[in-house]
């Protein structure tokens, strides 16, 4: 107890404030270093983490008829083992639509009947996909029917 | 001693001869200097401790401001290296994945749905950790199939209509980008010289060859390029391929 008054009044000499204040300096910018270092390292695992595609999102381009937009969207859209939840899987399919009316039309177009049919297939398969978005299909169709 | 008195025997502490009683003269100066010496002694231990104690506390700041320099300069390097750290942990983890990848992978190119194997490469950042699996190997396919990808998106978007991209004010550099994509798909081969036998396997090629196929007739179809031209896209300069592109689409404010 004595040895511990004694020390709390010792006075701050100005070799005991500098030594201090080294020490501060220097935990301080250890625990920044630290925090730093830790942030970094979650950062970029959260960043594989981040699902930037929500069902709003899908909805939003489907409703914006923006189909190539929505067909990069699916495609980019592909984490592994992902669940696609609510409309997405939907939404998907009108882009997978679209993705597949596309080529459709270029092997048609070409006279290539077995490449062709194949797409056809697709289409009508996503078309059953689509749900209550498949009214979509006739607005993807309908472009096609413009001369390019 | 001996005894002033009777000559008997004494020690220098004893106040007085045990055999007279005669008073010690010696032993009172002899206690006087003990207790000068006792104090002296004191005094001087006291000193050398508390010499010792600052020395050691003086010593144990400097260990410890030594002991905090080094930490400090071990989180430094630990802040420096933490990007890698995180690489480290991600390539694990998709390391520990690779099988169930390369099933993916393979399904999506036997579908041969190339857009959706670039972008499952990329959404599952696999491209950090091919090194040393199998899907090193489809290291070309997946540099043909990100420019394939990139192609599709810009003639999707203009097939439908619907993008900025293919406007007056941006249509030279989307031509641009489209021109950058066909010749460095059609020279894929070049960016893969070394390790020949494996990037560019003749299963391998023959997914790049399907991609630019498809390419060659979706421009036709799309973009207007005639079969001739779509046929030499190979031996096109870039800067050729984006001229017939800027010639043969059409703004979106034009129509």
């Amino acid at each position: 107890m004595k040895n511990k008054k004694s020390r709390e009044k010792a006075p701050l000499t100005a070799g005991r404030f500098l030594y201090r204040l080294i020490s501060v300096v220097l935990i301080a910018v250890f625990l920044i270093a630290v925090a730093a270092g830790i942030a970094q390292i979650r950062d970029r695992l959260d960043m594989d983490d981040y699902d930037y595609y929500d069902e709003a999102y899908y909805l939003r381009t489907l409703r914006n008829e923006d189909f190539a937009g929505l067909l990069e969207m699916t495609q980019d859209d592909a984490r592994a083992g992902k669940e696609y939840t609510g409309d997405i899987p939907e939404c998907r399919a009108v882009a997978r639509y679209y993705e597949a009316a596309v080529f459709f039309h270029a092997y048609e177009k070409a006279g290539e009947k077995d490449r062709a049919a194949l797409q056809k297939q697709r289409m009508e398969r996503f078309e059953s996909e689509a749900g209550e978005y498949a009214y979509y299909t006739e607005k993807i169709d309908a472009l096609f029917e413009k001369e390019p | 001693m001996k005894c002033n008195n009777c000559g008997g025997n004494m020690g220098l502490e004893d106040l007085k001869c045990p055999y007279c009683g005669t008073p010690n003269p010696f032993a009172e100066k002899h206690q006087e200097d003990m207790r000068r010496f006792e104090k002296e002694f004191a005094a001087t231990k006291e000193e050398v401790v508390t010499a010792n104690k600052k020395r050691a506390g003086r010593n144990t700041s400097l260990i410890l401001i030594l002991v905090l320099i080094l930490l400090d300069v071990g989180a430094v390097i630990f802040a420096g290296i933490s990007s890698d750290i995180a690489y480290s942990i991600k390539e694990k983890r998709i390391q520990a994945q690779a099988d169930q990848h390369m099933e993916n992978i393979l399904a999506l190119l036997e579908e041969g749905d190339y857009c959706g194997f670039s972008a499952y490469y990329s959404a599952n950042s696999i491209y950090y950790a091919t090194s040393g699996t199998d899907l090193e190997d489809y290291s070309a396919v997946h540099g043909a199939a990100g420019r394939y990808r990139w192609l599709l998106q810009d003639l999707e978007k203009y097939i439908s209509g619907n993008s900025y991209s293919f406007r007056k004010e941006s249509m030279s550099r989307t031509c641009a980008y489209m021109a950058e994509n066909i010749t460095k798909l059609w020279n894929v081969e070049d960016q893969y010289s070394y390790r020949q036998e494996i990037y560019l396997a003749p299963d391998k090629l023959s997914y790049i060859q399907d991609m630019r196929e498809r390419v060659s007739l979706l421009l036709q179809t799309y973009a207007g390029l005639t079969e001739e031209e779509a046929g030499s896209l190979g031996d096109l300069s870039q800067g050729r391929i984006q001229k017939i592109l800027e010639e043969r689409l059409v703004s979106t404010d034009e129509e």
